[in-house]
């Protein structure tokens, strides 16, 4: 597997999850991979929980739902042509950006019995995102962010602008609870560019997206405008 | 004919379930074992299966809200 070569994103990665290679996959393989991990450790792939960190090369991934809508075929074709293939993941939300700026962090545990722990668990996945990223040099918390595309209640948010989307994808195979948690965290990039690659697509779905590229953010653009603010 | 039931036991009650997306139509033919629909709790998807193999009937449209042990749909 070939490995990204961006030192940013290394860096964030090493502050994750140290000394987990990233992997820079290309397309829509490197998204079923996640979902593939999944159902190997159900099947009792012990070996396979834990870490995987990963970029992709530049494409939309949207959701099943909007998949599933009248004009995905060529709203897809149109976005391909822009430079935006789409490709289609099993965990919740709206469409997002993979590129190279963005790193992938996907978390992978199983358990048996309670159910009730998927809460808890994927918590605590974004809880310690955020503080990797405070290691790093740039406040964080988890919360919504008015205006973003994905949005969630476990945003990772710096100084009110959404630095990286969160969602998780629970399978059960008998009594076993497989948990995948993942996020796309912003780190190197143009967001205004992601924002409207994203707006066009949907639109040409039949929704009316209305997002903000002030609200989205990347860690080198905090970095570089106010490293110190703190958040709550 | 056999229901196919919101689980139990995977989120908390407190919780706003809904099914997001079926991902086949009422009237097709489904498979044992095979994913048929996403339920969204906020960001976290989970799938419902369908636990035999027949023709797919829809009682509870996408986008509806659902509490466990609903019965989704049934498979004749």
């Amino acid at each position: 597997m070939p490995t990204s070569d961006d030192a940013f994103v290394h860096r964030v990665a090493e502050a994750i999850a140290s000394g987990v290679a990233v992997e820079a996959g290309d397309g829509s393989a490197a998204i079923d991979t996640d979902t593939q991990r999944l159902d190997a450790l159900l099947r009792g792939g012990d070996s396979v929980s834990g870490w995987r960190l990963w970029t992709n090369s530049q494409c939309l991934v949207t959701t099943r739902r909007f998949a599933a809508t009248p004009r995905f075929a060529d709203a897809a074709l149109a976005s391909t042509r822009r430079g935006w293939p789409v490709f289609v993941r099993v965990s919740g939300g709206t469409t997002v950006v993979h590129r190279p700026g963005i790193l992938n962090a996907s978390y992978f545990e199983a358990w048996r019995g309670d159910g009730g722990e998927v809460t808890r668990r994927f918590r605590i996945f974004c809880e310690h995102l955020a503080t990797s990223i405070r290691s790093v040099g740039v406040s964080t918390c988890l919360g919504h962010v008015d205006g973003s595309y994905c949005d969630g209640s476990l945003n990772l948010v710096s100084g009110g602008q959404k630095l990286a989307g969160t969602a998780s994808l629970v399978r059960r195979r008998g009594d076993t609870i497989g948990l995948l948690s993942h996020a796309s965290i912003g780190v190197t990039g143009q967001v205004a560019v992601d924002v409207e690659a994203i707006e066009r697509f949907e639109a040409e779905l039949g929704f009316q997206p209305s997002y903000s590229e002030d609200v989205h953010t990347t860690l080198e653009q905090r970095l570089m405008s106010a490293p110190a603010r703190a958040d709550p | 004919m056999t229901d196919v039931v919101i689980p139990s036991g995977l989120w908390s009650a407190d919780d706003e379930a809904a099914i997001s997306a079926w991902l086949y139509a009422d009237g097709d033919a489904v498979a044992e074992g095979a994913i048929i629909a996403e339920i969204m709790v906020e960001k976290s998807s989970f799938e419902l299966i369908a636990p035999v193999s027949g023709t797919l009937r829809i009682e509870i449209a996408a986008e509806t809200p659902v509490r466990a042990g609903a019965v989704a749909a049934r498979i004749v």
